[in-house]
């Protein structure tokens, strides 16, 4: 448990002169009742009304202080997120697209794993951070939905998945101080990548494992091909694009994304397996949190009311007395 | 509950159904007034054979005591409630600020900002990885980590811009990384960094037009960094537009020409919310990032009035602190229990 504001504790100074107020009154009935030469009150109701009293002013001094509960577990985590243009890929424009889709995922995930600090990099030919590592989810959110778009880097179309991998290594190992606790790597991509992947991946997958990352793939795609609709003006229109005469379409090439998560020591899942991915998250990659973890008001849980429940309830007895 | 005037902005009750733990303490507070018979829970021998024979009158201070501990009984619903105030003006010292200046700095990645920071003009050799000496690019970063130091705690976004802008931070206020993640590398021809091959030629007009978008129809600043002139000159009719948008504009040109700095001055000389700074050295990027800071902390764009939340629960409890003192001390000194019996008798007597 912590406190916002510890300097509350500083008001038991006046529980002292509580106390002999109650004494003071206490004493008084005492001489009262032997002047009428009554029944003195007896030592249990002394007691009870003495820790009415004790309780409520206790339990406002801890209302005072903000306490509040922070997650015992954390971890770092990247969202490495396919942008080129193949993202862009869906069958009809009321349909969402592939990175629509990933955003979802991306949206689900924050909120099932909120003690998480998460950061995110986007790839298509070149790779770059686009937000920092943060505990604050309602700013990632916000970068999903507002900061994040196929097209956003120059030149999408290539699927840089080698290059983004070895971007994220490469950062860990560069900038340890901020990247240094990153052990999964949570890779949103169709996979669509042209020739001879498995040798073009080497590289790539060697550098992730020096850093010592896993990578957690995410394969975004329908079972069959997926057109990519024509932008007109940023609007989607029912026109596809096309490359030799022939429609572009996108395979989900998900023998790829599981080729990497196993090589990385990682997993695949599909967009149907999230609640899979989300347990593996929470049981697996959760590690306890240091002291000093910066935790935001967002993993923090205020538990003033349970303190407020009990001075209600001690005022109560208070009263009754 | 919205005040239009003085210092309270808005009052939000975040959970008013508490208010209804009332209930029970009131029902209790009255049946110790209206029904409860007894002066105290302790036997007073013939006390009750007075009261029946209406010889006692001290029953005001039963009263009394009853409506000191109303006030108690009330704090407490408040607090149940969960109040939180906002205000124009801070009020004790742990507010939270909803408010911030945001600052979109739009970096200009072209190559001519490898070139030594003292070269003026374009032409020249530019730095390699390796090589000895500053960039443009550098100097203007660091004089940047600076100015973030300076500005800790506003809202910071961050554009990349070559060919195309690229939004490389949305706006954030958790500044204290630097932006290093991605300012950290540098685009020296041979560095093999991403920030390298992004760097190719220069759009100012499509990096000015994706910080307007960012902003989004808020005020704010856009501090550009940038070498090239042919874009600047041409600078006029985007600089127009942001003004129309409420958004200043500070251009750090680095090594640009004293035509197109005077041009431009000139142009918006009546307009404090444009300024160009011509940069040689490392000691004018210096000094340009310090005038922007002054500028931006100036009267005349400063936030007319930040909005400062505080969740007033706690503040309450510690005010219930001393309410609950003073009312056992009246309690317990002046509208004790026993003292009404002691008193009506005393005074009330037959």
């Amino acid at each position: 448990m912590g406190f916002e504001y510890p300097a509350a504790f500083y008001s038991i100074v006046i529980l002292p002169l509580v106390l002999w107020i109650l004494w003071k009154g206490i004493h008084y009935t005492g001489l009262i009742s032997s002047l009428f030469k009554s029944d003195a009150p007896t030592g249990v109701y002394k007691g009870i009304k003495t820790a009415a009293v004790i309780i409520m002013f206790m339990c406002l001094v801890l209302i005072g202080a903000r306490p509040y509960l922070e997650p015992q577990a954390t971890a770092d985590y990247i969202f490495l997120t396919d942008i080129s243009r193949s993202m862009t890929a869906r069958n009809y424009c009321s349909e969402p697209s592939f990175l629509d889709r990933s955003k979802e995922v991306m949206h689900e995930i924050l909120e099932s794993v909120p003690e998480g600090r998460f950061g995110m990099f986007a790839f298509a030919r070149l790779a770059f951070p686009i937000s920092q590592m943060t505990f604050n989810h309602y700013y990632l959110h916000d970068v999903i939905d507002k900061g994040l778009d196929v097209g956003m880097i120059f030149e999408a179309t290539a699927t840089g998945i080698t290059n983004g991998l070895s971007v994220v290594a490469q950062k860990k190992t560069n900038f340890p101080e901020i990247f240094g606790n990153v052990e999964y790597v949570i890779l949103f991509s169709d996979g669509f990548m042209e020739g001879d992947w498995r040798n073009d991946l080497t590289q790539s997958l060697a550098d992730i494992r020096q850093a010592g990352i896993k990578v957690l793939t995410i394969g975004i795609g329908n079972p069959g091909e997926t057109p990519i609709p024509r932008q007109i003006d940023g609007a989607c229109v029912d026109d596809y694009l096309q490359s030799g005469g022939r429609p572009l379409r996108i395979p989900l090439q998900d023998d790829l994304l599981k080729f990497i998560a196993t090589e990385t020591g990682g997993d695949y899942f599909g967009e149907g397996t999230i609640n899979e991915l989300i347990i593996f998250l929470r049981e697996n990659t959760l590690k306890p949190a240091v002291e000093n973890t910066p935790f935001t008001e967002e993993q923090r849980r205020d538990i003033s009311d349970s303190f407020l429940l009990t001075a209600t309830l001690a005022l109560l007895v208070f009263l009754l007395l | 509950m919205e005040g239009n005037s003085g210092i309270i902005e808005e009052l939000i009750i975040n959970s008013p159904e508490y208010g209804l733990v009332i209930v029970p303490l009131l029902l209790i507070l009255l049946w110790q007034l209206l029904f409860n018979k007894k002066r105290g829970n302790y036997k007073l021998n013939g006390i009750e054979y007075l009261r029946a024979h209406h010889c006692l009158k001290g029953s005001s201070r039963k009263i009394y005591r009853s409506v000191l501990w109303f006030f108690f009984v009330a704090l407490v619903a408040v607090i149940w409630i969960d109040p939180v105030l906002y205000t124009n003006t801070p009020l004790i010292s742990s507010e939270n600020e909803t408010l911030h200046k945001n600052f979109i700095v739009a970096f200009d990645m072209s190559p001519s900002m490898n070139l030594p920071v003292e070269h003026k003009g374009y032409g020249g050799e530019d730095l390699t990885a390796g090589q000895e000496g500053t960039t443009r690019y550098e100097t203007a970063r660091e004089a940047l980590f600076d100015f973030l130091q300076r500005f800790d705690g506003e809202r910071f976004g961050l554009i990349l811009f070559s060919t195309e802008p690229f939004l490389a931070r949305w706006p954030t206020t958790e500044t204290n990384n630097q932006f290093l993640e991605v300012l950290g590398d540098n685009i020296r021809r041979g560095s093999g960094t991403q920030l390298e091959a992004f760097s190719s030629l220069t759009n100012i007009d499509k990096a000015l037009t994706l910080a307007r978008e960012v902003l989004g129809g808020e005020e704010g600043a856009i501090i550009m960094i940038s070498d090239t002139e042919d874009d600047m000159e041409n600078l006029g009719g985007a600089v127009r537009i942001l003004r129309e948008n409420n958004i200043r504009l500070y251009t750090i040109g680095v090594g640009v020409s004293d035509f197109i700095t005077q041009s431009l001055d000139q142009q918006f000389a009546d307009d404090p919310g444009f300024r160009i700074f011509q940069v040689d050295s490392e000691e004018d990027m210096r000094e340009a990032y310090k005038v922007v800071s002054e500028v931006e902390e100036s009267p005349l764009f400063s936030l007319e009035s930040n909005i400062y939340e505080y969740n007033l629960r706690w503040v309450l409890s510690l005010i219930g602190l001393l309410l609950l003192t003073g009312l056992l001390w009246l309690d317990q000194f002046y509208f004790h229990q026993s003292t009404n019996a002691f008193t009506s008798l005393r005074i009330g007597g037959p």
